[in-house]
């Protein structure tokens, strides 16, 4: 029996509900047990449906609730630990309303800055190879944020799928985000600045062609470029997003952090939001060729990394909304360096931080 | 005088008769557009004109034939024709597509020409844009007939249109013609009422002052009531709303109103901002300071304690605010109420709800669901059980219960009751499911005649804007074509000049929707989908509340989707599960 998300419930849930309601018809008259016969009949062929483990804690329920009063008094579910059947349940994924992820550890660090909670050195979970950090986002008028952040630790678009993809096998959520630094074409933004992507733009997808010419064997590489890009809702809640609350939280966070690590800032220095298309693939930006894709291919690009494009993917293949906000470090030209990472992080955290402290509305 | 009316069905294939009160509908606004104290007789066809999607896509001028036809067979019967009227009131204004109405103005001029009609009146329920070509072929046509020609495009506001060289002074038409409309469709307060539904799960809300969540097991649902929310908030502002320039609103679990209060503050120039926006943002708190006091709309106010954090906090950064608070649902269980110097203004008023602690749902682990929609299409189980225990078991009714008495269920819920408590939601889970299909575009809903399934398509028939085409079969005639073996063709001689024949004859190329209460196993889907083959229609889909039979697929080897609204594994024979 397979069932859709959104035409039902989870089956586990139905067949739980009914264990529970089973307890209300534990009588002998008559009427109890004619419905008592048909709930047992509908929660057998409902069972069957389920893995071997949920189905033999549910029934192991079911028959807990139709135990005689006298003895539910003596042997009480807490007596029996009953709750802890849960622990071992299909349905343990934890939920958290929104997941963030960091690629390098500085972006990590400029998070949970934003979130005001955690280190970077000591995470809430680990599952394996990943580490999760849990914090909350207060929000005026209605309750807090709840967030899970993760680490991917290693740079391009591979490792970054793989990370959400654990993510959320063991978190559902409603938003995904990356948070991080690029570089940027210098026309259009400066260090510090803030990019929020309306698409992302895969340059990698190129066809390799052989072509003769005047007798000559040529390579070519014909791009096939794709494009994808942020749900219709999401862009909208960035239309509405008003950038003098990044301004506003940047200062805020600059004032909490080592002032070491935020030196290239100057005192009156303030990111600028830009929204426009993200170039993502597998390279990394030091050749300046960045600023002639801007010039050449498309002109809303206003940053480029290397991790956008799996991130992007893995969130349309499981249907959930995303966004990207990207700090810009450098220029992705030869005289690019490390002075910025941390700074430019911290103004995409902010800006993420206040986007969805502000504009984003999770129940539509 | 004479007139004649067209009763347009966009989308329908069948003719159907005009009902009286459409018929009478039609007599007062002849009534207001002819001379005062005249008699008015109408004349022509009692037939409604359907235009089926395949003319309407590929064959607009079909109206022109239409109109043509019609005033032709009335003029040459009962003699000159005074007025004519054309009334789409009966269809979405986004189905009436200006090709349509270009092609209608062709019709009216050659009926203009050749003398059957000089007077012509246009119903529908929005004007078209002025620089559509449809309204500038209008404007170009006063010019070229005779002074006598007069065309009004009159929408349901009653502020018309006139396309005559001579114009027409009415002054009080409008106001008029609005109560004609009430009448005939409903006030959009009591259409308000009925779309507002009370809907079951679980659900949370925040109480921003005490910083705390609560469950609840209700809550409500505006289904497409855009139009109404305007009209009343219009209504609201022209009495309450003189003087004020801003509007504060937080109202994030009604996207419907949400859009109306936006539209409405653009279409006037005045400043309307998200609550939220404003305590965050310095510069629109200038703004909205310097406009002087402003109005707060909200969703719901039940207990005060969310407009009292507003108002406080609103306060505290120097924002002035009336006392004059618009709510969507006030429940406090009237639509006005107080909360200390507050008058609140509802448009639906709803009872209060229980808090409920500790919630059962919460120990089954059950999610939240999200106020804004509908998580699901089905029901879930314990929502299901939640409404049987306001009902009751009984056995299954006799008369209701196959021929083969074994085979009648001992006990079941109390249907009838849960369509009482429950029915407009359960109406409302049927009409989602429904939509989240391709519909056809013309169908009609056919069920057995017994008083549950009429509740349910009554509640259907509410929800489709009383636009939905409904046959019931009597259980009889099921039965004895059950007995014969689901052969109708003796069946439907007998009950030849019965209701039911008559309509199912006239329902053209509609699709067919069964409806039942539940299924137990299939027999009166089958009959009922061999009624529709002898009619040589399709059945569209069956839907049901509860199909105690989910194992079986396709019936009878027909592959009629099945939408059942809550699966229960209680088929009438079981079989072992090896058959």
């Amino acid at each position: 029996m397979q069932l859709d998300p959104n035409i039902e419930e989870d089956q586990v849930h139905s067949c739980r509900t009914i264990a529970y309601f089973l307890s209300k018809y534990n009588g002998n008259d008559d009427e109890s047990q004619k419905v008592r016969k048909i709930l047992q009949k509908d929660l057998c062929w409902r069972v069957s449906a389920l893995s071997v483990i949920d189905r033999a804690i549910i029934m192991a329920e079911a028959w807990y609730n139709l135990l005689p009063g006298d003895i539910k008094q003596v042997f009480s579910p807490d007596a029996l630990r009953i709750g802890e059947f849960d622990t071992l349940m299909r349905m343990k994924k934890d939920y958290r309303d929104v997941s963030i992820v960091t690629v390098i550890e500085c972006e990590l660090r400029a998070v949970l800055t934003a979130l005001g909670s955690g280190t970077p050195d000591r995470e809430d979970m680990r599952i394996g190879d990943f580490r999760y950090w849990f914090g909350e986002i207060p929000r005026y008028g209605s309750k807090p944020l709840s967030v899970v952040v993760t680490l991917v630790g290693e740079r391009r678009n591979v490792p970054c799928a793989i990370a959400v993809e654990q993510l959320l096998s063991n978190f559902d959520t409603k938003l995904l985000v990356l948070v991080g630094i690029a570089a940027g074409p210098k026309e259009k933004v400066k260090l510090g600045d803030v990019v929020c992507a309306k698409k992302v733009y895969d340059y990698e997808h190129v066809r390799l062609e052989v072509q003769r010419f005047f007798g000559l064997l040529l390579k070519i590489a014909r791009p096939r470029p794709q494009y994808i890009d942020v749900e219709k809702e999401i862009e909208t809640d960035i239309e509405i997003y008003d950038d003098k609350r990044m301004k506003t939280y940047f200062r805020e966070l600059v004032g909490k952090t080592d002032q070491q690590e935020i030196r290239v800032i100057s005192d009156n220095f303030e990111p600028s939001f830009h929204t426009g298309t993200i170039a993502a693939g597998e390279k990394l930006f030091a050749d300046g060729s960045l600023s002639r894709m801007f010039k050449k291919v498309d002109q809303e690009i206003r940053a480029g990394d290397q991790e956008d494009s799996g991130f992007a993917q893995v969130a349309k293949i499981k249907k959930l909304k995303w966004c990207i906000f990207r700090g810009i470090c450098d220029y992705g030209d030869p005289k690019k360096g490390d002075a910025w990472h941390f700074a430019a992080a911290l103004s995409a955290a902010s800006a993420a931080m206040t986007f969805l402290k502000s504009a984003w509305k999770d129940e539509r | 005088m004479n007139y004649v009316s067209l009763d347009i069905r966009i989308g329908v294939s069948g003719v159907r008769q005009i009902s009286t009160k459409r018929v009478k509908f039609h007599d007062q606004v002849a009534g207001l557009l002819l001379k005062e104290g005249a008699v008015i007789t109408r004349v022509g066809s009692q037939l409604t004109s359907p235009i089926d999607h395949k003319k309407y896509v590929h064959h607009s001028a079909y109206i022109k034939q239409v109109l043509a036809d019609t005033l032709t067979v009335a003029s040459d019967s009962d003699g000159p024709l005074n007025l004519c009227i054309i009334d789409f009131t009966s269809n979405a204004f986004v189905s009436v597509r200006d090709p349509l109405l270009f092609a209608l103005a062709d019709g009216i001029k050659e009926s203009c020409e050749n003398g059957l009609c000089v007077f012509f009146a246009v119903l529908l329920s929005e004007l078209p844009g002025p620089n559509s070509s449809s309204f500038q072929q209008f404007e170009r046509m006063k010019e070229l007939l005779q002074p006598e020609f007069a065309v009004f495009f009159i929408p349901d506001s009653g502020d018309y249109h006139d396309f005559s060289s001579k114009r027409q002074e009415m002054p009080k038409f409008p106001e008029e013609y609005r109560n004609l409309i009430k009448i005939m469709y409903g006030d959009p307060s009591s259409k308000l009422e009925r779309k507002c539904i009370r809907r079951l799960g679980h659900f949370q809300s925040y109480d921003p002052q005490n910083g705390t969540s609560r469950c609840r097991i209700y809550s409500y649902y505006m289904i497409d009531c855009e139009n109404e929310l305007s009209f009343l908030f219009s209504d609201w502002w022209r009495e309450h709303g003189n003087g004020y320039k801003s509007i504060l609103f937080d109202l994030k679990n009604n996207v419907s109103f949400r859009n109306v209060v936006k539209a409405f503050g653009s279409e006037r120039d005045i400043l309307t901002e998200r609550i939220v926006d404003v305590l965050q943002s310095v510069d629109l708190r200038k703004a909205v300071m310097q406009i002087g006091k402003a109005v707060l709309v909200l969703d719901a106010f039940e207990t005060g304690s969310t407009l009292n954090h507003y108002i406080k906090n609103l306060r505290a950064v120097g924002i002035e605010v009336s006392n004059e608070v618009v709510v969507c649902i006030n429940k406090s269980g009237a639509k006005i109420s107080r909360c200390g110097d507050n008058h609140i203004y509802g448009f639906v008023s709803r009872s209060g709800e229980s808090e409920l602690t500790p919630c059962l749902q919460c120990n089954l682990k059950l999610p939240f669901l999200p106020e804004s929609h509908e998580s699901f299409l089905r029901i879930r189980a314990f929502d299901m059980f939640h409404m049987i225990s306001f009902s009751s078991w009984e056995p299954e009714p006799l008369e209701e219960s196959p021929e083969n008495k074994d085979l009648r269920y001992d006990t079941l819920p109390v249907f009838s009751k849960i369509l009482e408590d429950f029915g407009d939601w359960i109406g409302f889970k049927i009409f989602n499911l429904l939509h989240s299909n391709p519909l056809p575009d013309d169908f009609f809903v056919i069920h057995p005649d017994e008083a549950d399934s009429t509740a349910l398509s009554n509640k259907l028939l509410s929800l489709f804007d009383r636009k939905l085409y409904i046959v019931k079969i009597p259980k009889n005639a099921i039965k004895e074509a059950q007995l014969a073996g689901n052969s109708w063709n003796r069946v439907v001689s007998k009950y030849q000049k019965s209701e039911w024949v008559e309509r199912l004859s006239s329902v053209g190329d509609a699709g067919a929707i069964i409806l039942d209460i539940f299924k137990g196993s299939g027999s009166t889907l089958i009959s009922l989908t061999r009624l529709l083959q002898h009619f040589d229609k399709a059945p569209f889909c069956y839907v049901c509340l509860v199909d105690f039979d989910p194992g079986q697929e396709h019936l009878d080897g027909s592959a009629i989707p099945k939408h059942p609204l809550y699966n229960w594994y209680n088929p009438r024979v079981l079989l072992p599960m090896w058959r």
